[in-house]
């Protein structure tokens, strides 16, 4: 603000904000607005962006088109609940515990960061761990992984965990996603059936295999990546930092519908509300002030964002 | 142990009060006292070294509290062990054994000039450091040091991170693939620098070295006093 410039344009502000930062945003937007600045916000999450724009406009293929009416309308439809999603229903009446953690605790620079957490995870659960930035949970990802050790408790897993990080551009170290997937099936006990399935993969999600994973946009690198992390049959944990950080609201749905599909436990680091309960039957892990206890998500508020963005981009969820 | 040694190396938040210039010369006059020493008196000859580190950890604790000096004390063990087990391999290999006492003092040794290296970073800001650069006409290098030096922070824990990620997703191995992801990363994080560098073109504006400030003196004095005993002739 210091050359007090006229029009300000953010791009992608909500990217990396949790509710809190998302909410301190908003009132600075409110005041920037009351101080007379023209604002332009390129945002994909942009539900909570509509309480202080005057227009919406979508853009699609090149084409920027005033839609403004529309997302207006579209918000004030009701949406039967979560119409378009799946169930979490596997092996619910003979859970198998895939993960456990025991009053795991964990200091950094003389703090706790983690006190006495307990977590069992089953086959199959669809997990989210939400907090605020900084609330520990990357570190709990990385402990529950097994690569830090918790200066108390303990952390048992039947087999192995893959960690897929937020900056998605951490996971992909070859020069064409087929090497990716050949690195990955390398140590599989079907090397053959991985690579194969692998393949298959990259064909569903429409990617050419030759090409480096860097080349493809942020939204394909992190379904790709999720797929890649659950290759590997000897997998039965993956662990995800904050996936849904610049995806757009369709994006988010598919992705913990592929999850579901990888028939693995999926544990989920979150910062925003919007997809807690999404879909019905996911587990939902509060973790504030280093105590991580279960809390019951009062129904998504996702699918219906997801149904208003596919409406705006003439998009399928 | 090893973010331990990384904050060895941050300036601590505080202004001490010095100026520039005695911070410069008391981290470069402890090396230089500390090299010098080898020819000691003998009557001196262990306890020099306990001195100069004793008056590094005293600043240091002033500075950034009892944490350094536990970390200097560690360093100390490490390095008191890794002698014990050189001279252990030394008497295997029919070679005569070291002192423990000369272990001792060894490592007292390294841990004082491993700290008065690191005082150098401690004691100096970011900003003093951009300054002595710009008055010696380096000001290009003085903007790529500040722009190196805010993102080294991001560029370790995007490390750590790729360091979990990597060797959960190939099971421990190739862990030099790593390398990969940073690299790119690193471009990008580049592009985006100097995007906002052509953005917001702010010059840095340099304002001279401090070459004298009234605590001066007390780092003056100590300096001198642990010359003294370096002076030809100079008993106990």
């Amino acid at each position: 603000m210091i050359a007090d410039p006229e029009v300000i344009v953010f791009d992608e502000p909500l990217m990396w904000l949790d509710d809190k930062g998302v909410n301190e945003f908003l009132k600075l937007a409110e005041a920037l607005r009351f101080m007379g600045k023209t604002l332009v916000f390129m945002e994909h999450r942009f539900m909570p962006l509509l309480s202080v724009v005057d227009k919406v406009y979508v853009m699609r293929n090149g084409v920027l088109e005033d839609r403004t009416i529309d997302v207006y309308r579209l918000k004030h439809e009701t949406y039967p609940e979560a119409a378009t999603t799946y169930n979490v229903s596997m092996n619910k009446e003979d859970p198998v515990t895939v993960l456990k953690a025991e009053n795991v605790w964990y200091r950094v620079n003389g703090l706790n960061l983690l006190k006495g957490v307990d977590l069992t995870v089953s086959k199959g659960d669809l997990l989210y761990i939400y907090g605020e930035n900084g609330s520990g949970k990357t570190t709990l990802l990385r402990i529950l992984a097994g690569y830090l050790k918790p200066v108390k408790g303990r952390v048992w897993k039947s087999g192995e965990a893959v960690y897929v990080p937020q900056n998605i551009h951490m996971f992909y170290t070859e020069e064409s996603i087929t090497r990716e997937i050949e690195g990955i099936c390398r140590s599989s006990r079907s090397k053959r059936e991985c690579i194969e399935k692998g393949l298959r993969i990259t064909a569903g999600l429409n990617v050419d295999p030759s090409q480096p994973a860097f080349n493809l946009s942020h939204g394909q690198m992190v379904k790709l990546a999720v797929s890649l992390a659950g290759l590997r049959e000897e997998v039965d944990i993956v662990l995800l930092d904050e996936p849904f950080s610049g995806l757009t609201y369709v994006d988010r749905v598919k992705l913990v519908n592929s999850l579901i599909g990888l028939g693995k436990a999926v544990v989920i680091a979150v910062s925003s509300s919007d997809i807690l309960g999404y879909p019905p039957g996911s587990k939902t892990y509060r973790l504030e002030n280093g105590v991580l206890q279960r809390s019951e998500a009062k129904g998504s508020t996702v699918a219906s964002y997801a149904s208003i963005a596919a409406g705006l981009l003439g998009d399928a969820v | 142990m090893i973010r331990d040694l990384a904050y060895m190396f941050i300036q601590s938040k505080r202004d001490p009060g010095f100026s520039t210039l005695c911070k410069i010369i008391y981290s470069l006059g402890l090396i230089a006292v500390l090299t010098a020493s080898r020819s000691i008196s003998y009557s001196l000859y262990y306890l020099y070294p306990a001195m100069i580190l004793s008056l590094e950890l005293a600043v240091l604790s002033w500075l950034k509290g009892y944490r350094t000096v536990v970390n200097g004390l560690k360093l100390i063990v490490v390095f008191t062990l890794l002698g014990a087990i050189i001279s252990y391999l030394a008497v295997l290999a029919g070679m005569p054994a070291i002192p423990p006492s000369e272990m001792v003092t060894g490592a007292v040794r390294l841990v004082a000039f491993f700290l008065a290296f690191t005082q150098l970073f401690q004691l100096l800001s970011v900003d003093e450091w951009r300054r002595i650069l710009a008055a010696l006409g380096l000001r290009d290098q003085a903007v790529i040091l500040t722009l190196l030096l805010s993102q080294l922070p991001l560029t370790l824990v995007y490390f750590s991170e790729a360091l979990v990620t990597i060797s959960l997703k190939y099971r421990g191995r190739r862990m030099s693939a790593l390398v990969t992801p940073l690299i790119y990363h690193t471009a990008l994080l580049t592009r985006s620098r100097l995007e906002a560098l052509l953005q917001y073109p702010v010059k840095p504006s340099y304002s001279g070295l401090t070459l004298f400030r009234v605590k001066d003196i007390y780092l003056y004095i100590m300096l001198a006093l642990l010359v003294l005993p370096l002076i030809p002739g100079f008993t106990v």
